[in-house]
């Protein structure tokens, strides 16, 4: 009898070790959870080492890829070469008509003495790694701490932003995109200085909190409004996709063709500081 | 020596698929090779070895993938329990039955995952993205038996000394002397 019960127990202890670890877990897990993403010690450190393995192969595969896209990239070149030629030659035009009213902007600028600021330092940084899983819409680069890269900065591309940094090791960071669910960036749109909050719906933006007396048409343009103090004011965000007003509630619903591509993203530009000169300009 | 092994492995594989995979287009897919792999795990290995990997997978997947800490190694836990539960019943770790198993863990872990991120962040639901589950199920149905079988070969290298022979310079005694 007492054999049978030694026994029993003897089989049911892994499980009962189980259970102890998981609920150790668990506990854990519960209160770490309201910080979301800071990673600790041990977790920056394989970041660190993880990446360096991740950055290996990256490179490796820039090599392969790098020289099949030349061979491609030659196939119309010529067509290409004549298209170039002659957008260059309009847009020679357009820019000697934007110089003449950059001109006129600095000359009415300082008449006004409106305060100026110098655009804040950048850093350019590779996608190294992207997330794996089919819910979330995060990047890892190869700028870390050590580059001056820190939580919170914002995430940029020359065409909009992209998104902003959850959290850094000393070389690499991890950058959570606009189009996650999770981030929520201050917009305005750029016609008629209407401001919201755009989220991340998987490959699109909704613009929320638009009233329904805001004139919002498809096409216009939505930019950074620089409250909240991550992104600078006015960087390209995207265009109103589409509109509804619906018969109840206060506000419109919009979507938001985002400017950057996130199909295609590789290299990042991240914008370090914002520092305002405004003091030592006037 | 090989838990550290197969670690290694589960490791390799996080990082193809962060790097390569995801320079793939998206009409090839992206197939999921961890995902059987952590399966493989939880039907292959003991319970306390089995944990051990499961949960460290988990835990450096966190740092990969996602927004909330400790996501990954809870529901990798809850399924290999789980699984291990219902493998020491029922023949579920057998070639007919792998497919069936690997694809009903896959909608499993991604309904725990939207379930957990809807209570983690109630204001931010995130949307069910049933046609990129589908297609990845899709590609999972036609991968597992290949990887299953080809983990299963790494495992069997661990009961046979002479594949590490093949790496290892044999110690030969003196022959004149014998």
């Amino acid at each position: 009898m007492k054999r049978k019960k030694t026994k029993k127990l003897r089989q049911l202890r892994p499980y009962i070790l189980f259970g102890v670890t998981l609920t150790a877990i668990l506990i854990l897990i519960v209160s770490t959870v309201g910080r979301r993403h800071e990673l600790n010690t041990p977790q920056k450190i394989t970041l660190d080492l993880v990446g360096r393995g991740q950055l290996i192969l990256k490179t490796v595969s820039n090599v392969f890829t790098g020289t099949w896209g030349k061979y491609v990239a030659l196939w119309d070149v010529r067509e290409e070469n004549k298209a170039l030629r002659k957008e260059l030659d309009t847009l020679k035009s357009v820019a000697g008509e934007y110089r003449e009213a950059m001109a006129t902007n600095v000359r009415l600028s300082k008449l006004l003495r409106l305060k100026d600021s110098l655009p804040p330092p950048t850093i350019t940084a590779q996608i190294i790694g992207r997330d794996p899983s089919l819910w979330f819409r995060t990047v890892i680069i190869d700028q870390g701490r050590q580059d001056g890269v820190e939580k919170g900065m914002p995430v940029i591309t020359a065409e909009g932003i992209v998104g902003q940094i959850l959290d850094t090791s000393l070389n690499f960071s991890k950058v959570l995109l606009a189009n996650d669910p999770n981030s929520a960036i201050d917009v305005i749109i750029q016609k008629n200085r209407s401001q919201g909050i755009i989220k991340g719906v998987g490959d699109a933006y909704e613009l929320l909190y638009i009233l329904k007396n805001a004139d919002v048409e498809k096409g216009d343009a939505v930019v950074t409004s620089g409250m909240g103090g991550i992104f600078p004011k006015g960087l390209p965000v995207g265009t109103v996709s589409w509109v509804m007003k619906s018969k109840r509630g206060m506000f419109q619903k919009i979507k938001i063709t985002p400017a950057a591509d996130f199909s295609k993203l590789e290299y990042l530009i991240v914008v370090l500081k914002e520092k305002s000169l405004a003091e030592d300009t006037f | 020596m090989f838990v550290v092994t197969f670690f290694l492995l589960g490791l390799a594989l996080l990082i193809i698929q962060t790097t390569l995979f995801s320079a793939m287009p998206d009409w090839l897919g992206r197939p999921d090779l961890l995902f059987i792999f952590i399966i493989f795990i939880t039907v292959r290995l003991d319970i306390i070895k089995g944990a051990l990997l499961v949960l460290m997978l988990g835990l450096i997947m966190d740092i990969f993938s996602g927004i909330f800490l400790g996501l990954y190694p809870v529901i990798n836990l809850i399924l290999f329990f789980i699984v291990h539960l219902l493998s020491r019943r029922f023949i579920i770790s057998e070639l007919p039955h792998q497919i069936p198993l690997v694809l009903g863990c896959y909608l499993f872990s991604n309904t725990m995952i939207f379930i957990s991120t809807a209570m983690l962040a109630p204001e931010n639901i995130l949307p069910w993205n049933g046609k990129a589950i589908f297609f990845q199920m899709l590609l999972l149905s036609i991968l597992t038996l290949p990887f299953f079988a080809l983990y299963d070969f790494l495992l069997s290298l661990r009961n046979s000394p002479e594949f590490f022979r093949l790496f290892v310079r044999q110690q030969r005694g003196n022959k004149f002397r014998e």
